[in-house]
């Protein structure tokens, strides 16, 4: 035989055992498995007969569910976030491509569409991570970034029919049936069910056994009632007030923090318009809605107009003029005998703690994702082909978060470890399940580097 | 100051800096009449059995008789979507017996009514 027919033959057996590879085992059949996956489905793919965008527009699954400036600038020309620089019925009052693109700010009308030259705002995109944990209160949902982001009855299975109108239109008329066509009920019911079921599904239950002296110090100033006093507004570092301060069943609250005072924010030399952003209500209050922080360190930027860039700058904010004088700030204060004054190690120290609980939660979810690749899983509303490379995602996440700072080294060792035998999982046939146990034992290792292990 | 003392005095003072909670009202607007009815819980729809100038409506439900006042304040929208058309701002002289709307009510005055405008 020679060379050229042994390599049709070795080529043949390869494809014959490719198909015999066992097709991934299905979730479990039920109805809300199934709104899950249809939700999925019209996340990222329903365009509402309107201009092209969908849901996963601007929460990307591969990008934590948000959008910032260097993720926008890898993205193609025609991609539909940018119909305002392709459609011409789309070009004036509805997206600031520049602020876009160099900011990560989309535009929205939360005063009406009656002015749209100058009656605006601009914000960041607000990840949809753990929402089951986030957005409920006794007051009701509170969604979106000034927590009245839905209209009817203000619930996450309304809030895609805000969206539709805002941001698919195919014209700024905003004609139901012309410019778009509105979710159906069902179609909104699968949307809230996929939307609840990404990310965490609880808050975590502070104090951890972190191993990091500098994590965990920070842990004590953020729920130290006297120096950090974070604890009251993110209970758990979640999206939820405390019980102890607010009453039980506070949960997520809104609060006028300040933000819109900050100087020298990124834009402000941009030379575009950027109106002043009242939050909450028409006309709004100056309040917006508490995000949770246990997904901050690797969805930058911070606050509801991106203008913080960075986690320690996040933090560093609650020492400066501009919270302090705010509402929320001189309550605080008044309250607690004065204002938030930690120092440049303080400040740190909570990051450090923010980024460590940041990194645990991509740990968690690539664990999950690669344990149903070893087991030849599908997980409700994933796609079986994508659960490695989003696994691979969250993994350069924790890597990001904790190595930008020079944290826990030998975690993000084993973390490159888990990365590298992950990211081969795409690539190869016969090894897939091989390859992700190896990556979920070096995520463990990292795990156990970071905290005490339970078991 | 203790930590307990801090937690008491936080406690007071954070119920009356915490906002309450809310739907947004300006996509409204944009939702033709019967587009998602009963989400908002205050709302109702019908058609208007009888109005006066001064904007005293009476307007026939499923469940009966809505009596309301339209406000100064009370925002009237005109739905023309059956007739592909932006929803225009309305006046009271607007309102017909016999049109389908669609209301908001609060305190006996209504927020908002949207009226569907045949073709």
């Amino acid at each position: 035989m020679n060379h050229r027919c042994l390599r049709v033959g070795a080529g043949a057996v390869v494809v014959l055992l490719a198909a015999c590879q066992t097709a991934p085992i299905e979730p479990e059949p039920g109805p809300q498995q199934a709104l899950i996956d249809r939700g999925r489905t019209l996340f990222f793919e329903e365009t509402f007969a309107g201009n092209g965008r969908t849901c996963g527009s601007c929460h990307p699954v591969d990008n934590n569910f948000t959008i910032e400036p260097r993720f926008i600038a890898g993205l193609d020309a025609s991609d539909a976030l940018f119909v305002a620089e392709t459609v011409p019925a789309l070009a004036e009052g509805f997206e600031n491509p520049r602020l876009m693109r160099d900011f990560g700010l989309i535009l929205e009308n939360l005063d009406g569409f009656g002015d749209l030259a100058n009656v605006f705002t601009q914000r960041g995109v607000p990840h949809t991570l753990g929402m089951r944990a986030s957005i409920a209160s006794r007051d009701g949902p509170r969604t979106g970034w000034s927590g009245d982001g839905a209209p009817l009855d203000g619930s996450l299975r309304a809030f895609s029919v805000g969206a539709v109108i805002q941001h698919f239109t195919l014209t700024t008329r905003r004609i139901a049936g012309v410019d778009f066509r509105l979710p159906e009920a069902d179609e909104l019911d699968a949307l809230e069910a996929f939307m609840l079921a990404q990310g965490r599904q609880a808050d975590l239950a502070l104090p951890l056994p972190l191993k990091g002296l500098r994590a965990a110090r920070g842990q004590e100033i953020f729920n130290d009632p006297t120096s950090g006093k974070c604890f009251g507004c993110h209970v758990n570092a979640g999206a939820n007030a405390s019980p102890l301060v607010f009453g039980p069943g506070a949960g997520n609250l809104n609060f006028n923090t300040g933000v819109e005072a900050l100087p020298d924010r990124p834009f402000d030399r941009s030379g575009e318009r950027v109106p002043a952003d009242d939050g909450f209500g028409v006309p709004g209050n100056g309040e917006f809605n508490t995000p949770p922080l246990v997904e901050a360190a690797d969805t930058a930027p911070f606050f509801h107009n991106n203008s913080v860039d960075t986690l320690e700058g996040a933090v560093a904010f609650y020492n400066g003029d501009a919270f302090n004088n705010s509402p929320a700030g001189q309550l605080l204060g008044g309250a607690t005998g004065g204002p938030i004054n930690l120092d440049a190690t303080q400040v740190e120290a909570v990051a450090a703690f923010l980024r460590v609980i940041n990194a645990l939660e991509n740990i968690r979810q690539a664990r999950e994702l690669l344990d149903a690749v070893r087991a030849n899983r599908r997980l409700p509303g994933r796609l079986f082909d994508q659960q490695a490379p989003v696994a691979v995602a969250e993994i350069e996440d924790a890597i990001a978060v904790l190595d930008t700072v020079a944290l826990h080294p030998r975690a993000v060792a084993a973390l490159r470890e888990a990365h590298r035998r992950a990211r081969s999982i795409g690539s190869s046939t016969f090894s897939r399940s091989r390859l992700a146990r190896d990556a979920l034992r070096a995520l463990r290792d990292a795990e156990g580097d970071l905290t005490e292990l339970s078991s | 100051m203790s930590a307990r003392a801090t937690r008491a005095i936080l406690c007071a003072a954070a119920l009356l800096v915490a906002g309450a909670a809310g739907a947004h009202p300006m996509t409204e607007k944009y939702l033709p009449v019967d587009a998602y009815p009963g989400w908002d819980r205050g709302t109702d729809l019908g058609t208007v059995q009888s109005i006066t100038p001064g904007g005293a409506m009476v307007v026939r439900t499923d469940a009966g008789e809505v009596r309301t006042q339209i406000a100064p304040s009370t925002l009237i929208w005109l739905d023309r979507s059956r007739s592909q058309q932006a929803t225009q701002d309305g006046r009271v002289s607007d309102i017909r017996p016999g049109q389908r709307v669609e209301i908001k009510r609060r305190d006996g005055y209504c927020v908002w009514v949207k009226v569907a405008v045949q073709p």
